[in-house]
């Protein structure tokens, strides 16, 4: 008897409102989709990384089996990642820990700070980045 | 399936043998109890008169200690709903009592469509409008409940 | 009556009572302003010592008054000085007078709690009249007791004495507003039903044994709706307590507000819980500006302004001047409540805040820290926060914002920002001006922060190491050589007021005359600022002097380092005034 994928949702949305954290944001990218499907995001650059003081905007897709099910994420700004596809901006479900290993009390919020924490992994760390503000 | 509260078991049993006059509840998934559909009428002489609102409501874990949660989902013109179907009402946040029941709510989310509070709005347009302009607002909200809470009951 | 509890906030656990046998004990320090600091250990045994020579003459007060500028442990201290006076009840504060305002400092938010009960006990004493008595009598309570319920006034009044009595003067008027108030709306317990069992309208399960689970309700609220067994009422106050300064009755419609005496009855940990968060929301809120906690973090100083001051008009435009700070030191603005920002005002100190958030990126580059020798190329990191740079391989002295021979400048760096603000006024794209203007300023902004933290870090090394030493090698008392931290503690205010100061000039018309008057005095404080930075670089770094060689200038330098400190004092209040007459005369540009 979990909250239901709505409600859940309007409590994601009312903290990101709020201010989230101060390393990322979110929130609906249209604003009277009742269906809440759809999101913006964007994450700070890691700080000591070659990301530091880049803003990396990304699309979340929460479908209608969220929070069974992870949502979609993908990479608008251009980003050098193990578990990005850098062909399509993807987050790669099988390379990405937290959504691999998803959790229903996961949320997007979590899964942006991840992406975050993923910049300054040692797998990622040394990866050649592209130029800043460039697009998938 | 663990414990449902006393409480919630007899509320929505209620609700569903002796219904409250204009509105409907049901429980659509019966694996989540906590979770019901209402469709309200629009009360009369007001703009939303003849419309049927369907609404959302889930009742939280600590549930009655914290009020229920609940929105529309059908669109609805009014200061204190916003886009999302959201409802500003004081007794679903800081003047939530535990002795309050479902069925107070409802009642109190009836009596908001039918009086509108635009001095405490969660759309400010809407609200201006409906103070500076009540007929103006009355229209666009007969127009909406037409559009969105008529024709959904004929198809 | 007696009544004894036990509070425990975080980690420090006070006793406070209200015992009517043991009366309160003030005990007094001289405030003595020449600075009677001494080592913690001496502190504590210098307290304890005047306390108990007090202690014995009069009992009527338990205020120990602490000297500024301590470090107290306050939880070591009041044990200490329990054991001494034999007294329950004492609170640590500091009274201090400042522009016919009256402050009254605290080590944390615990003493300050126990002084405003006091308070309201002397302000109920003074009233002592027949509506105070005669609600004691109906209601079959000590003024004791009706002193511990008024707690809750006070919670629900941003903790402040003047609000309660304001409050208490409408009780007499109306004696509906007690049952609002909740003064009396104690809970009962109701085990004697009769009748074998009874659903409970929250929980809705059937009660039996109301021995075990009894129903509660508010004693003077009749629908029985509103009662409830007291598992709900447990549930009900562990989900409300924690964001909340008043509880009401859980059948809500009688709008009834539950006594804190009874919610500390119930569970004294829910009591605390309310206290707590009252007083957190008294002094976050901006609104009330007569009661602070200092902003610097690790520091739980209160600060109460016994003078009503109404600062609800923000468009304030007077700055404070001569800032009050906390036991600890810190300077803070009691208006906005972050960091003491003179001469800027509150109102213009957002719009410069906000004028860097909406900044670009690329203003990052005047964090760097190391340059390049204008004649040589080494790298020079800068230690200290002057900007004479000399370096340490050719010699070549230079001026650390403009590069240029530090000769050049008559001796202040002051003189490149003037030369730097004219030249960008020749550019011909006015948008570019007015963000070159703000670049320019916001430059020297930055740099004079840097040099300030640069300045606070290294001479608070200093002298930490530096007092130790000379207090042994020279036998000096730490009373003696409080100049040198005395000294030290302006410098960096000076820098501070020097940083600020770059944020005001922005705002201002640079035509006008005043302007020149203000940027005149600005550097005057800056090229002492340099000349004592400087010295106290020269006599704690020359490597060509044994560590007690520098000792010993140091103690010669003595009497130049306190005028010099006096020096710097003078020159920021000037510049602060100079500051109000600028923002006065309203000589506002950028918008």
């Amino acid at each position: 008897m979990a909250i239901p994928r709505s409600f859940r949702l309007l409590e994601e949305l009312e903290k990101g409102e709020k201010g989230g954290s101060q390393a990322c944001s979110y929130g609906l990218s249209n604003g009277d989709d009742v269906s809440m499907t759809n999101w913006n995001g964007t994450i700070l650059g890691a700080p000591n990384s070659v990301h530091a003081n880049r803003i990396y905007s990304v699309e979340i897709i929460c479908g209608p089996k969220y929070p069974d099910e992870p949502p979609l994420i993908k990479f608008v700004s251009k980003i050098n990642l193990q578990c990005v596809d850098q062909k399509t901006g993807d987050v790669i479900v099988d390379k990405f820990t937290i959504m691999n290993n998803w959790k229903r009390s996961t949320t997007i919020e979590d899964c942006l700070m991840e992406l975050r924490k993923e910049m300054i992994t040692p797998a990622n760390k040394t990866l050649a980045q592209p130029n800043e503000g460039s697009i998938f | 399936m663990s414990g449902l509260p006393k409480r919630i078991i007899k509320e929505t049993k209620n609700l569903i043998l002796d219904p409250v006059p204009g509105m409907k509840t049901d429980i659509p998934d019966e694996d989540n109890l906590r979770y019901l559909s209402v469709e309200m009428e629009g009360p009369g002489n007001s703009p939303y008169q003849g419309g049927v609102f369907n609404l959302e409501l889930y009742l939280p874990e600590d549930y009655p200690m914290e009020p229920p949660k609940i929105r529309f989902l059908t669109p609805v013109y009014h200061p204190n709903i916003d886009k999302l179907g959201r409802i500003c009402l004081d007794v679903l946040k800081d003047h939530w009592s535990p002795a309050f029941q479902i069925r107070t709510v409802l009642l109190s989310i009836q009596q908001l469509l039918d009086t509108p509070n635009p001095d405490d709005p969660l759309l400010s347009d809407v609200a201006e409008l409906c103070k500076s302009n009540n007929a103006e607002y009355c229209k666009i909200a007969k127009e909406w409940t037409l559009k969105y809470a008529v024709t959904k009951k004929e198809v | 009556m007696s009544h004894t509890a036990s509070k425990s906030f975080g980690n420090n656990n006070f006793l406070y009572s209200s015992d009517e046998e043991n009366e309160d004990v003030e005990i007094f320090f001289d405030d003595s302003s020449d600075g009677e600091d001494e080592d913690n250990s001496d502190i504590d045994k210098n307290i304890s010592d005047k306390i108990f020579e007090f202690g014995s003459k009069n009992k009527s007060n338990n205020l120990v008054k602490v000297p500024e500028t301590s470090n107290i442990n306050s939880y070591r201290l009041i044990e200490l000085l329990k054991n001494d006076t034999g007294a329950n009840n004492i609170i640590l504060s500091h009274k201090k007078f400042k522009d016919k305002n009256e402050y009254i400092l605290f080590p944390d938010k615990e003493n300050f709690i126990k002084y405003q009960i006091i308070e309201l006990n002397l302000l109920l004493e003074k009233q002592n009249n027949d509506f105070t008595k005669k609600l004691c009598q109906d209601n079959d309570f000590s003024v004791q007791e009706y002193t511990d319920r008024l707690i809750s006034l006070l919670a629900t009044s941003f903790w402040s004495v003047y609000e309660v009595e304001k409050k208490l003067l409408c009780l007499e008027q109306s004696k509906d507003l007690i049952s609002t108030t909740g003064i009396w709306n104690d809970l009962i317990e109701i085990t004697d039903l009769q009748q074998d069992s009874m659903l409970c309208p929250i929980c809705c399960e059937n009660i039996l044994d109301f021995q075990a689970i009894p129903f509660i309700k508010i004693k003077n609220c009749d629908d029985i709706n509103h009662m409830a067994c007291k598992n709900c009422y447990s549930m009900y106050f562990k989900t409300n307590i924690s964001d909340n300064t008043e509880i009401k009755c859980i059948g809500g419609s009688c709008n009834k507000t539950i006594s804190y005496t009874s919610i500390k009855n119930f569970n004294k940990i829910y009591f605390e819980n309310l206290v707590n968060f009252s007083v957190l929301q008294s002094f976050n809120d901006f609104n009330n500006t007569n009661i602070n906690s200092c902003p610097e973090s690790d520091c739980e100083n209160v600060i109460l302004s016994k003078t009503c001051t109404d600062f609800s008009n923000k468009n304030n435009l007077s700055v404070n001047i001569e800032p009050v700070s906390c036991l600890a030191s810190h300077k803070f603005c009691l208006s906005c409540k972050k960091e003491f920002h003179s001469p800027i005002t509150c109102n213009l100190l957002k719009k410069w805040f906000n004028k860097i958030n909406d900044g670009n990126e690329s203003l990052n580059w005047v964090l760097n820290n190391t340059q390049p020798c204008p004649t040589c190329d080494v790298d020079i990191e800068k230690v200290d926060g002057c900007n004479h740079m000399k370096c340490g391989f050719c010699k070549h002295e230079f001026c650390w914002i403009c590069q240029k021979d530090w000769s050049a400048h008559g001796g202040s760096f002051y003189d490149c920002m003037n030369k730097r603000d004219i030249d960008s006024k020749k550019e011909k794209n006015i948008q570019n001006e007015s963000f070159n203007r703000f670049r320019n300023y916001y430059k020297f902004f930055i740099e004079s922060e840097n040099n300030m933290l640069l300045d606070m870090r290294l001479f608070n090394k200093l002298t930490k190491r530096k007092l130790n030493n000379m207090s042994t090698v020279f036998g000096m008392s730490f009373v003696e050589l409080e100049f040198l931290n005395d000294c030290v503690r302006e410098l960096v205010q000076a820098r501070n007021m020097i940083k600020y100061s770059f944020a005001l000039l922005y705002f201002m018309d640079q035509s006008h005359n005043l302007f020149h008057i203000f940027t005149h005095n600005q550097m005057e404080l800056l090229s002492k600022i340099d000349e004592l930075s400087d010295l106290l670089v020269d006599i704690n770094m020359d490597s060509t002097l044994p560590n007690s060689k520098r000792d010993t200038k140091v103690i010669q330098l003595k009497p130049y380092l306190i005028q010099s400190t006096s020096i710097l004092q003078k020159l920021q209040l000037n510049l602060a005034k100079c500051g109000q007459d600028l923002i006065f005369k309203k000589l506002e540009i950028f918008n």
